[in-house]
């Protein structure tokens, strides 16, 4: 693909912080004002020609290096669904239709935003309340933790799972990245100096990803193995129906406004946030187990390795017949021979073939023939690994981003919910994200919509 | 000369419609011999829309019926087909899916059709 959007289809910088930003106030022309002063920032901190140290050549020369081209410093702006109709709870956000994750397509009633004046144009159509299966669950088991083994009642359960979801979202999402973290704080600060500060606008949380140097997330497996790659390069046409608007492909002449995002928006995409606590203590222990359908179990190494599917060490598939490394094949389909109980095949979903489901589960013999459908995503996460400097102690985990051009039907939510966390699915539940296990725990997250690339300013599309 | 078979009489026929906003498919028109809905779902009273229903004739239909099902295109699948099996004296199943479309999005889908059942 020969014209790679930053921050989407290229690789994360070292270090990468996602800046979530609330607008307190739903003025029009102050709201402009403050796209175009964040245009103004990443005009001159992204100029193409700024230079930054240099690295030396192999004759001695020293060789200036350009903070974009070089260093990959990016700011991508994105929109949340307080954005358009205001915070969860608030009147705008009430009666909010579903997305169903399965099947796939179906007309929703055009949303027009409530704030910003922006009469003319609609909601982006999947932008939705967060909805993902698993998440009442981890919830339910930190409540019964804090009350002595008591499990929380139903409304307690929903009223701190409303402030989870409410706690996630922002206005905006400010993704920004570099080789360098001082180029990743000066481009901040001067965001917030010339454009948070002045205009009055609220930052929610900042938080810092960084990755390892190694390839890997902390859970010591490589991230990004299968990560539509060969597509991106050989097939981007497939590629760009599957991360970018429009979706699933050129509109049918005269299809209504219902069942597509608005034409304007094509070549936007949609991103999906979620901070993802890892226990690294107890995946790492001998003790670690799992079981597979048949009620195998497995432990320690063996364990992560059934869970995950790969070798940590390669990163290669495992096969689940002979157990043996499986070699690369295009597009990385050799995940589909591994392990059915493996976070990277569940995820990844197999070949085409008819699946029991879908969510919740249903017991074995009940299953229909659904489609499998292939279903990809852009993942691009980071990992984070926060010290507290008063104990010393360290909290890892990984800022899980993807990007698609559906979230609910052929993106995340599918995935999370129809897939990783259906334990009928390919018969087993997620070696990795099985709630059961307590490795893996939500502490936030969000939808936003990524605009397609801005001509005059981020978010151009909403307002001209 | 043998005598000419009697024709088949039409016992049954209607059309059913998916609503997007509610999730629910729901007769249009037709006899009041049947009604519709989701496929069970063991664990489920209220199973999901999901692309595959039931028609349940009441009374059940003692003799052999055949079966003609046609689906109603929808805006985001003008191609949409349908097709029927497990055919009972109880009822029989509907699926609803979409054959012309990227992978993603080949699969099984909500949509209206209508039926005609003529006993022999």
């Amino acid at each position: 693909m020969s014209n790679i959007r930053p921050g989407v289809d290229d690789n994360p910088a070292d270090y990468l912080y996602l800046v979530k930003v609330n607008v307190p106030f739903d003025d029009r022309n102050k709201m402009i004002r403050v796209l175009k002063a964040i245009q103004a920032v990443q005009s001159e901190k992204m100029d193409p020609a700024r230079i930054f140290s240099s690295h030396r050549l192999p004759d001695g020369g020293l060789k200036p290096r350009l903070v974009v081209a070089d260093l990959h410093l990016n700011l991508l702006v994105g929109f949340g669904l307080r954005f358009f109709l205001g915070p969860l709870g608030s009147p705008g956000r009430a009666d909010e239709q579903p997305v169903p994750n399965f099947p796939p397509g179906g007309s929703f009633i055009p949303r027009t935003p409530i704030r910003f004046g922006m009469k003319d144009r609609v909601v982006p159509l999947y932008l939705r309340t967060m909805n993902a299966s698993g998440d009442q669950g981890w919830i339910a088991s930190q409540l019964t933790a804090r009350n002595s083994g008591q499990a929380p009642a139903p409304d307690d359960l929903n009223t701190a799972y409303q402030a989870f979801l409410a706690q996630g979202e922002a206005d905006l999402l400010l993704q920004i990245e570099c080789e360098f973290e001082f180029l990743v704080l000066d481009l901040l600060d001067a965001i917030r100096a010339l454009v948070i500060d002045p205009e009055g606008l609220q930052i929610a949380s900042i938080q810092r990803g960084v990755t390892r140097g190694d390839g890997k997330a902390h859970i010591g497996f490589f991230d990004g193995t299968s990560n539509m790659q060969q597509m991106m390069r050989e097939d981007p046409l497939t590629y760009r129906s599957k991360i970018y608007l429009p979706t699933p492909s050129a509109a049918y002449p005269g299809q209504p406004i219902e069942v597509r995002d608005d034409p304007r928006y094509d070549g936007g995409t949609y991103l999906v946030y979620r901070k993802y606590h890892e226990n690294l203590e107890k995946w790492f222990s001998d003790d670690f187990q799992i079981t597979d359908f048949y009620g195998k179990t497995y432990q320690g190494e063996e364990a992560r390795r059934h869970a995950i599917g790969r070798n940590p060490h390669t990163g290669q598939a495992i096969s689940r017949a002979s157990h043996r490394q499986l070699n690369d094949e295009p597009d990385h389909t050799e995940i589909n021979l591994s392990y059915n109980e493996a976070h990277a095949l569940k995820a990844r979903g197999g070949q085409t073939a008819p699946f029991m489901g879908p969510f919740p589960p249903v017991p074995v013999g009940h299953g229909n023939a659904f489609n499998t459908q292939d279903i990809r995503l852009r993942r691009r996460g980071v990992a984070f690994s926060e010290l507290n400097l008063q104990t010393g102690k360290v909290d890892y985990g990984l800022h899980f981003i993807a990007f698609q051009n559906n979230i609910q039907q052929t993106g995340f939510e599918f995935v999370n919910n129809i897939w990783l966390i259906n334990p009928d699915f390919r018969r087993s539940t997620d070696g990795l994200m099985n709630p059961v296990g307590e490795i893996i725990t939500p502490l936030e997250g969000a939808y936003y919509f990524v605009p397609p690339e801005q001509h005059s300013y981020p978010g151009d599309v909403f307002f001209e | 000369m043998p005598a000419k078979p009697a024709p088949g009489a039409i016992i049954c026929h209607g059309m059913i419609g998916f609503d997007f906003t509610t999730g629910a498919y729901s007769r249009l028109s037709g006899g009041g011999n049947w009604t519709v809905r989701p496929i069970d779902w063991p664990g489920l009273s209220q199973p999901p829309a999901l692309g595959q229903v039931q028609v349940v004739f009441d009374p059940p239909i003692k003799g052999p019926y055949s079966v003609l099902v046609s689906a109603s295109r929808t805006p985001d699948a003008p191609m949409l087909c349908c097709n029927y099996g497990n055919v009972t004296p109880a009822g029989f199943e509907v699926i609803l899916f979409n054959p012309v479309a990227v992978l993603s999005y080949q699969t099984v889908r909500n949509g209206s059709f209508s039926f005609l059942v003529i006993e022999q």
